[in-house]
């Protein structure tokens, strides 16, 4: 049986990748957020295994929804994408509780390797 | 009315800038090329903390052919003169930096060469001195910046 | 990397190191082999002089391994000088093997330009073993790699309050551990995965200290592929493990070390004695925070008075389009805008103003350090100072403060060092017995003016003069006193060419008239009055324009796009570019934008690739790709303005230049527009 996982990421083709790359590993994705209160919605509702956020979202950041979605549930396990020029983002995330991050673009091996370690812990 | 200008040698010739344009003389050592810019900018030389267009004066004035007539030039007498004008500052690069000049600028003009239009524009007067002939730059001619130097994509 | 000049330019340069590093060793081996017979001060000295400008001059030419190399050499003779180390057997040879090393690196940089291929992992392990002789008496795990770079750094000297939170450590039965940690090569985001082992390491232990440190945001990403943190933590390696088993993590070394000042006892100010001297390479004291700052209250007050007056001139502006709407003369509409792009402008540069403030503090942040600074060298000498602190409520930009400390430490040094009598002399020479130096800031006009000035012996331009004659300074000999005076500003010039005192370190003042000079953009001059005193007086702008962005190269050249200009990093597929109405496009996420490659825009054409790096710029709701040679590391650089004769194409809003000398332009993203269609 395979982890659910949350995406989201206001881009639609990102979350097609990460999809694409997900289900043939054998996880499950639970659900696809484009925004940061969609995400937090979703993830009350669905209560994922794992969080997959993008840092740069309309309508609420990753960042914000990430603190959100800790107060709904302090184990969430939730990793933060990225791009390039967003490590400062990528500090505060990880001041706020973020376990891990990636850089995009990234390459499959990256994103597999982060969510093991991340359900593992 | 006499004023005071810097004299150098470019080529064969002689030419002037006002004193009070002159910041610093210093040699051309440095210069950090640059590839955008047009073919009479040799490059920028950081000077104080500030990024500085160095220009080749003779590439500007059009009078590279007369300097390869004088093979025998001294190279290491090249000296960058750094002048402003206005709010702007550029490096001129010259052969050799001589002596300051008193000139009087209302004297006559009969020493511009009148068969070099080219150079014509950049020059805005002369003076008779000592037996010769001083030109005197005309710096906001000079750096002039163009907008005919033509770039595909910019917009 | 090496200094990015091209051409003859950068051979000349190549030239000029190599004959002057080549004198350099070659002096270098004859001096060591003259310490083979008899080791005297003056001896010591001179060798250490040499390896240091060694240092200095491969590190500016980039030539990174010979840096290392004498870096690990001055160390040692450091060490040697300050009579911590001896001179035996071991260290002697060490050094001449360094100084050989060294001739063959410069042989090879003179036939290639490079220094490719030259490993000196060696030499530089060993030589850090002789130096941190008291450390490490544990094996410590991971790569030997990893082992000889931490501790060729040497042990950090701990300020006070580090030291008792170790000693209070140690009651609870903890040990003192370095904790070295490498990040894969090929993760962009280096300091943010040490960021990250060390938020899991303060959850689990106690973090006494990182190098490099975590506080705010590295200029240099690279910095940050391998960081040492120090720790207190109870037996057992378990805690340690599970917070650094993080991804991207290559390798993670544990080393038990033991507690600084143990076998002297537990003295703080003996340990923190070793502040002034000991490892250069020690960490700067607490840089100035950068991802979070204190701001007065009063200045987010005037802050917040002028977002009320934009918030009133944005219901203004909603007006006036009513107004229109409803069919305002034309006339009385344009009258009204005039007036208010009036008041836009004056209100945006008041905030501008405002913010610029938010980031001024008072100086007093690196005075602070001074009186300790000086009670240190007053005692190692054997030299009663006084210090007398001026206008430390002189506010100045932060970003000065991390770039100002080390300078005017140095001049302090200096002062100390060389500038004051000993007491003795000053007594004979009729002056009061403690030496005075007196550091003041205030502020004139757009300017900070920093003095330093000491009461000692004052320079001595006669022998500045004949220094400056034998270095083959042009015209030396008829120089002006000023004139002379700047001579001592040039690289070759160290203090003890400068005063008539022969002991002690010297190092010169070109680094103070680097760093400011050109990193600071301000000047900085010396007075002084033989036998009375020296003056040092630094000018400084108050502001300076500093800008997040991301280095991007393109056909050689570095180029920079700010990071509120940007909006991602992609790569391109050529397949997805096409052609419409003449220009070049391609999809992204759910448009059809622009395409503009570096080259392109420069008047050249796009590289055939099959896929391509590029950022997505933004300008306001327009959006472009512009492709690239590669996508390099996010910094932030202080933008100057460039003229039009390098920019006659209007592309540029600035240049800036590295530390390494690198020209950086500064994209201006105006062409991007959402009416390109």
């Amino acid at each position: 049986m395979g982890a659910k996982i949350l995406i989201a990421d206001d881009l639609s083709f990102m979350r097609m990748i990460q999809r694409e790359i997900l289900t043939e590993r054998g996880y499950t994705i639970v659900g696809e957020a484009t925004d940061g209160l969609d995400a937090v919605n979703k993830f009350q509702a669905l209560n994922p295994d794992l969080v997959l956020l993008d840092i740069t979202m309309p309508n609420m950041n990753g960042l914000e929804a990430m603190r959100k979605i800790f107060t709904i549930n302090p184990k969430a396990r939730v990793i933060m994408c990225s791009a390039l020029g967003q490590q400062s983002l990528i500090v505060e995330a990880i001041r706020a509780g973020v376990k891990d991050f990636i850089v995009k673009p990234f390459k499959p091996e990256r994103i597999l390797s982060a969510i093991d370690k991340a359900l593992q812990a | 009315m006499k004023a005071r200008y810097l004299s150098f040698i470019l080529g064969t010739g002689r030419y002037c800038v006002p004193v009070e344009q002159v910041m610093q003389i210093v040699r051309p050592d440095g210069i950090l090329r640059v590839p955008t810019a047009p073919r009479f900018v040799t490059g920028v030389i950081r000077l104080r903390g500030d990024v500085i267009p160095v220009v080749d004066l003779k590439e500007r004035l059009g009078i590279t052919r007369e300097a390869m007539e004088n093979p025998g030039r001294n190279a290491s007498r090249a000296r960058i003169i750094v002048i402003t004008a206005g709010s702007r500052s550029c490096g001129l690069s010259v052969d050799e930096v001589r002596e300051i000049v008193d000139i009087d600028e209302s004297l006559d003009s009969d020493g511009i060469p009148e068969d070099e239009p080219a150079r014509r524009q950049f020059v805005r007067g002369a003076a008779r001195k000592d037996g010769g002939a001083f030109l005197i730059l005309d710096l906001q001619r000079v750096l002039a910046a163009g907008r005919d130097l033509a770039g595909a994509g910019a917009v | 990397m090496p200094v990015m000049v091209n051409g003859p330019d950068e051979a000349r340069l190549r030239r000029a190191f190599l004959e002057e590093a080549e004198e350099i060793v070659q002096r270098l081996s004859e001096s060591l082999a003259h310490m083979e017979e008899s080791a005297d001060r003056e001896l010591v000295n001179e060798v250490f002089r040499l390896t240091h400008s060694l240092k200095s001059e491969s590190a500016l030419m980039g030539y990174q391994s010979l840096s290392r190399l004498a870096h690990a050499m001055e160390d040692v003779l450091g060490k040697v000088r300050s009579g911590s180390l001896s001179l035996g057997r071991e260290a002697l040879d060490l050094l001449t093997a360094g100084a050989d090393r060294s001739a063959v690196m410069m042989a090879d940089i003179s036939r290639t330009g490079t220094e490719d291929g030259a490993d000196v992992e060696d030499l530089v392990g060993s030589l850090a073993v002789l130096v941190g002789k008291e450390s490490a008496p544990g094996a410590p795990a991971g790569p030997a790699a990893a082992r000889t770079l931490a501790s060729a750094r040497g042990e950090p000297a701990f300020d006070a309050v580090e030291l008792r939170r170790i000693e209070e450590a140690r009651d609870r039965g903890e040990s003192l551990v370095r904790l070295t940690v490498r990040v894969l090569p090929d993760e962009p985001m280096k300091f943010a995965r040490a960021f990250l082992v060390f938020s899991n390491l303060e959850q689990v232990v106690n973090v006494i200290r990182a190098v490099p440190p975590m506080d705010g945001l590295p200029t240099r990403d690279e910095e940050y592929a391998e960081t040492v943190f120090y720790l207190t933590a109870p037996p057992g390696d378990e805690l340690l493990e599970g917070a650094s088993r993080v991804d991207q993590i290559e390798s993670t070394a544990v080393e038990r070390i033991g507690f600084p000042g143990a076998a002297a006892g537990v003295d703080a100010s003996v340990a923190a004695e070793g502040a002034g001297e000991g490892a250069p390479t020690e960490p700067q004291a607490r840089p100035a925070e950068k991802s979070s700052i204190r701001v007065d209250t009063r200045k987010l007050d005037e802050l917040w008075s002028f977002v009320a007056e934009l918030v009133i001139h944005k219901a203004h502006i909603s007006r006036l389009c009513d107004g229109v709407a409803r069919g305002m003369e034309a006339a009385m509409i344009h009258e009204e805008l005039l007036e208010s792009a009036d008041s836009l402008e004056k209100l945006s540069s008041g905030m501008q103003q405002a913010m610029r403030d938010t980031r001024m503090i008072p100086i007093s942040i690196i005075f602070s350090k001074f009186p300790r600074l000086v009670r240190d060298l007053s005692r190692k000498l054997g030299k009663p100072v006084e210090l007398a602190l001026e206008g430390e409520d002189t506010e100045i930009d932060r970003s000065l403060v991390e770039s100002l400390s080390d300078p005017l430490t140095h001049i302090i040094r200096n002062s100390v060092d060389h500038g004051l009598e000993f007491p003795e002399e000053r007594v004979r020479l009729g002056k009061p017995e403690k030496g005075r130096i007196t550091v003041s800031a205030r502020r004139q006009g757009g300017t900070i003016v920093i003095e330093l000035a000491d009461d000692g012996r004052g320079l001595d331009t006669e022998r500045i003069r004949r220094k400056g004659m034998d270095m083959g300074v042009p015209n030396a000999s008829a120089m002006t006193e000023a004139q002379v005076r700047e001579l001592v500003f040039l690289p070759g010039f160290s203090t003890k060419d400068v005063v008539t005192d022969v002991s002690g370190r010297g190092v010169g003042m070109d680094v103070v008239a680097t760093r400011v000079r050109t990193d600071l953009r301000g000047d900085v001059e010396l007075a002084s009055e033989p036998g009375r005193g020296t003056r040092v007086i630094l000018r400084l702008p108050l502001t300076l324009t500093i800008v997040n962005s991301l280095l991007l190269a393109d056909q050689g050249q570095l180029y920079a796009v700010p990071l509120s200009d940007l909006d991602s990093t992609a790569k391109l597929p050529a397949a997805d570019i096409s052609l419409e109405d003449g220009a070049e496009v391609a999809p992204w996420m759910g448009e059809v934008i622009r395409v503009h490659s570096m080259s392109g825009l420069l008047g050249g054409d796009r590289p055939s690739r099959d896929e391509y790096f590029a950022v997505v710029l933004r300008h306001g709701d327009g959006r472009a790709f512009l492709i690239v040679d590669e996508l390099m590391e996010e910094r932030e650089i202080v933008i100057k303005p460039v003229d039009d004769l390098v920019n006659p194409l209007r592309l540029f809003s600035g240049v800036s230049i590295l530390e390494d000398g690198r020209l950086v332009f500064i994209l201006d993203t105006s062409f991007v527009r959402r009416d390109n269609f």
